[in-house]
């Protein structure tokens, strides 16, 4: 059965997909959702911090302040082991949600 | 550039976070704003159609704090400063405080030292002293009920001669069984004389402390044999020689090891013995500081003392007698009591070579009783009034110490005034700094009260024998 919090999760599938790779800050992963989505996502403040400090607190990611060169010290979020485990888990639920709606809709022959 | 630190920090005033992770958020936020100002101005926004865009996307409907309030109240994991707001109760910051105190005290060696040797020193002379006075003066003997036992007296005895033995030459044997066989107030007697015995049956002594006690003597103080069994008043009939020993449980450790006591062998005084019972542990005698080893029957006397023996003759002082008070009985009655009989017994106990005017004493002595729960000593009689002295010169010293320390404390008061107020500036309460103090003054405590059972253990290891 797919995972009925499912759209709730697609912001944090979102978040942990972003910090796969490298650290990022706040801002920076707030204006990369709303780029790749072409704008038709988007996190404000309001939403986005509280959301990663659930993510924090869940130990799925870990933030710390660093100052890079030429930049303001911020703070930078990246996955941890756990994290990891868990964005794999959703990767898989989030495609076999994806699937199934596109064999129910008919949306992969549009 | 506007300034977003404070719009954020009123839109989490609500939470009540604890101060050092309202900054980080309040910084964190602040930045994202700042950021979002730049970009649409550079989109080409008004500094005040930015601002207040900026402003209106942390609002959302108050989404912010609702967020945050789930969250932050899940996990208050950041550290707080020792001293900062109360959260998660006393035994979240208990640990802290301990730390910080010790880091506190690391830092300050000159006061830690001084604060505990000086109340060391007094707390370890007080339970020092008190220790001593304790054993001497207040313990009850560890026997049933003590708080029934009374010791007879003869308040005006002066002018006695005679044979004395004992630490309590009080009776002879005639009049311990006067009394034995007329007093009416209490329930058991018991009847003893302290001695020593050598139980080396050749070349260098072996010398035990020992009791000569009556048959009822275990019985009248309620004692329960820990092996064998106790005398009785069948043990004690004139004429026994020398029937058996009961031993105390120190000794039959010491003498025996683990091996059964009952049955063995001892040599009092070149005279064989065979042991029938072990007293129970705990039990030292009634005597403070003379504890025994080796009880024998009172009718044993002759055989162990032979030619010197006392148990017959009317001016051999030797005996001392507890009695258990019968229910319903106060001392004033058991000594009214005991008054009544007192002329048939010195009548009938009379020295044949006390002359008219010491007869005339004798015969005029009248028994009285006197509290005895915490037994005889001589000891208390010569030390009990200056231990009490020697307590208050402690205490004294104990109270002078006390205000040294305060004074101390008051000083160290002084120089840490920045750092409370400090403290204070970030947020912290008067309780939580209150518990910071106190946890520093017990740290001291602690450390002083190892130190003071310390500086009091010799005395209680030398006395420790002591009742």
């Amino acid at each position: 059965m797919l995972d009925r919090e499912l759209k709730k999760g697609s912001a944090e599938l979102m978040i942990l997909s972003l910090v796969e790779d490298r650290p990022r800050h706040g801002y920076e992963i707030s204006k990369i959702i709303e780029t790749r989505s072409g704008g038709t996502l988007r996190f404000n403040v309001a939403s986005l911090y509280p959301l990663l400090y659930r993510l924090e607190q869940r130990g799925w990611i870990q933030g710390r302040w660093a100052e890079k060169a030429g930049q303001r010290r911020r703070r930078y979020y990246k996955l941890t082991a756990r994290g990891r485990k868990v964005l794999s888990t959703q990767r898989t639920t989030w495609q076999s949600f994806v699937a199934a709606m596109s064999r129910i809709t008919g949306m992969e022959n549009a | 550039m506007p300034e977003f630190r404070s719009e954020v920090r009123t839109r989490l005033a609500s939470l009540k976070l604890a101060p050092t992770r309202e900054a980080a958020i309040v910084e964190e936020m602040a930045q994202h704003l700042d950021d979002r100002f730049e970009e649409l101005r550079a989109a080409g926004a008004s500094p005040h159609e930015a601002y207040a865009a900026a402003l209106d996307e942390l609002d959302q409907g108050g989404l912010l704090a609702k967020g945050l309030r789930q969250t932050e109240r899940q996990a208050r994991f950041d550290p707080v400063p020792p001293g900062g707001p109360w959260h998660g109760g006393f035994l979240t910051h208990l640990g802290q405080d301990c730390r910080y105190a010790v880091r506190g005290l690391r830092l300050s060696p000159g006061f830690a030292v001084v604060a505990v040797l000086s109340l060391a020193l007094g707390i370890g002379a007080n339970t020092a002293i008190f220790q001593l006075l304790n054993a001497v003066r207040l313990r009850n003997l560890p026997v049933r009920n003590p708080g029934e036992l009374f010791y007879l007296k003869v308040p005006n005895s002066h002018g006695r001669v005679g044979n004395f033995r004992g630490s309590f030459p009080i009776f002879t044997n005639p009049i311990w069984e006067q009394i034995r066989d007329h007093q009416q107030a209490f329930s058991a007697l018991a009847a003893w004389n302290s001695t020593s015995f050598n139980l080396a049956t050749g070349g260098r002594s072996h010398i035990v402390r020992g009791m000569y006690v009556n048959g009822d003597f275990f019985n009248a103080l309620g004692l329960a044999p820990a092996a064998g069994r106790l005398f009785s008043a069948a043990d004690d009939k004139k004429g026994c020689g020398l029937p058996g020993a009961v031993i105390s449980f120190p000794f039959w450790q010491s003498q025996f090891g683990s091996a059964s006591a009952v049955g063995g062998k001892l040599t009092l005084d070149g005279h064989p013995v065979e042991v029938i019972g072990v007293t129970p542990p705990g039990f030292y005698g009634v005597e403070v500081g003379h504890s025994f080893n080796v009880a024998v029957p009172i009718c044993s006397e002759p055989t162990i003392d032979g030619e010197y023996a006392v148990l017959d003759r009317r001016d051999g002082w030797w005996l001392a007698i507890l009695g258990r008070l019968k229910p319903g009985w106060s001392a004033a009655a058991a000594t009214a009591q005991l008054e009544s009989i007192s002329p048939a017994v010195f009548q009938a106990t009379l020295p044949a070579r006390y002359k008219e005017e010491m007869a005339k004493n004798f015969l005029q002595w009248k028994l009285a009783v006197f509290p005895a729960s915490a037994g005889l000593s001589n000891l208390r009689n010569t030390y009990e009034e200056p231990l009490w002295l020697l307590l208050a010169i402690a205490g004294t010293v104990l109270l002078i110490a006390c205000s040294n320390l305060a004074n101390l404390m008051f000083a160290r008061a002084n120089v840490r005034e920045r750092e409370i107020a400090v403290r204070l500036a970030l947020g912290a309460s008067h309780s939580r700094l209150l518990q910071q103090l106190m946890v520093e003054s017990l740290l001291i405590r602690s450390y002083r009260s190892d130190l003071g059972n310390c500086c009091s253990a010799s005395p209680h290891t030398r006395f420790g024998e002591l009742p």
